[in-house]
């Protein structure tokens, strides 16, 4: 048997074997609709909140969030089980990620049913932040959509997308910007359609480093799980109270943040190529497969709207005026 | 010595004059402008060093010999880095002329190696092309699935 056959056959009798789940919800993911089933209370705290919910309507993703205590699928564990892997085959697409805590991601694109499988019962937290958008990038494949490691925030001009690095800036201005009554559409990956530059929410999560909990304590709840991997703390929020203010547009710009000691944020034209050099690193390794689709639609999205450095200065809640002036010109 | 542009892992887009070039393999990025884009896209248009260095020469008006050493030397410099390959070149493109203006100027490419980082967190793209190899035998897989 292959493998796309076997783990087609898995994800079926998974769905087979419980129709329903002790914790279901709607939810829209980019331009997708979900309909996510946890085999646990554990589960579904731990992934539920990162997504934006939504009232029943077209389903194109059925995805499952299993342990290895619901379901036994150590069978699609491949060889060498210490090694990433990557299989698109027959109209399966599925990634074993090892590192750090094992996670398998699978889905059977015809019959429209993924699973997240965690033998160990836990994933990684940035796995929790955006969970199975591997399966995501899956479902673009063949569309216009992609999806883009970036923020993005928009207000009535139109949505600026953030590209960059870690620690570039993203988080900070995107959270400035939502405070400020701005859309929010995501601090770190967000789905953008490469031919007409619409915008749209995949999660509603942001991670936020501990010196900046200060400035946004707001977006702090009483349940905000705090995880803190090799040292690296993150309150891990929800946004999804902002309800109809998680949203998409139009792209009108893209903003290239980073840090070069300015007071007020300033602004320098940049060029596509800087904006695809700041889009597609992140972007490629995080989303395993087709990377010449992905190049081609980063460097279309990155020749949507024109391109600037900005320096996002010292003063965090300075952003989201200075960003408004931006757009505005253009 | 045939040239060709089309390495395995490695992606290249054009944004007007300016070629970047991403290694998926070792997380590394380059960055060609002026002639070194130039000469990068002499060679995917499956154009010879000398046609390359001729063309250089005839659009910024340097002698031919001259540059086409200089070009000789970028194009050892891109196979060493592994930006180039030997093997089979594209389809011959027969419009290809070099966009230059003004004097030469000698070819780089700008080397961007802050990525290894990524590379090391997030290791889904070392995943080599043996697929998806099974760890049981088929029997036991099939006996396994009969006994469900």
């Amino acid at each position: 048997m292959k493998a796309s056959d076997l783990i087609r056959q898995e994800i079926a009798r998974v769905f087979a074997k419980t129709i329903s789940q002790p914790v279901e919800a709607h939810a829209r993911c980019g331009p997708f609709g979900l309909r996510l089933g946890f085999a646990s209370q554990d589960l579904s705290g731990m992934f539920l909140p990162a997504y934006i919910r939504s009232t029943p309507s077209t389903i194109d993703l059925d995805l499952r969030f299993i342990t290895a205590a619901d379901h036994d699928l150590s069978a699609l564990v491949p060889e060498a089980a210490e090694k990433p892997r990557l299989l698109i085959e027959d109209g399966i697409y599925s990634v074993w990620q090892p590192a750090v805590i094992p996670v398998l991601f699978a889905v059977d694109l015809a019959a429209k049913r993924g699973i997240a499988w965690l033998p160990n019962g836990e994933a990684p937290p940035w796995i929790r932040s955006r969970p199975a958008i591997s399966l995501i990038h899956a479902l673009m494949h063949d569309t216009p959509w992609c999806a883009v490691h970036g923020a993005a925030v928009g207000n009535d001009t139109g949505f600026t997308l953030l590209a960059g690095e870690g620690h570039s800036g993203k988080t900070t201005a995107a959270l400035a910007c939502t405070k400020a009554g701005w859309l929010y559409a995501g601090d770190d990956f967000v789905a953008v359609d490469s031919e007409t530059g619409r915008i749209e929410p995949l999660f509603c999560s942001a991670r936020l480093r501990p010196a900046l909990v200060d400035t946004f304590q707001s977006f702090i709840g009483d349940t905000t799980a705090v995880s803190d991997f090799n040292g690296e703390p993150r309150h891990e929020l929800s946004l999804a109270r902002l309800g109809d203010r998680i949203g998409g547009g139009k792209l009108r710009a893209t903003f290239i943040p980073r840090r070069r000691g300015a007071a007020v944020p300033e602004f320098t034209p940049a060029k596509q190529s800087d904006a695809f050099r700041a889009l597609l690193p992140t972007t490629a390794y995080e989303l395993p497969g087709w990377p010449n689709e992905i190049a081609a639609k980063v460097a279309k999205v990155a020749g949507l709207a024109p391109v600037f450095f900005a320096d996002t200065g010292t003063a965090p809640m300075e952003i989201p005026a200075a960003f408004a002036r931006q757009l505005e010109r253009l | 010595m045939a040239l060709t542009v089309s390495v395995p892992l490695l992606i290249s887009q054009q944004f007007d004059s300016e070629v970047v070039l991403a290694n998926y393999q070792n997380g590394v990025y380059y960055n060609l402008d002026g002639s070194a884009a130039q000469i990068w896209l002499g060679l995917k248009a499956n154009r010879t060093v000398e046609e390359i260095g001729g063309a250089i020469a005839a659009a910024t008006g340097d002698d031919v010999p001259s540059i086409t050493q200089r070009v000789q030397a970028f194009v050892d410099s891109m196979l060493a880095e592994g930006l180039i390959a030997e093997g089979t070149p594209e389809p011959r493109i027969e419009t290809w002329t070099p966009v230059l203006s003004g004097a030469f100027v000698a070819p780089e490419f700008q080397r961007f190696d802050n990525l290894r980082e990524l590379l090391l967190m997030d290791p889904v793209h070392d995943a080599g092309e043996e697929g998806w190899p099974l760890r049981e035998t088929q029997e036991k897989v099939d006996q396994k699935v009969d006994e469900r």
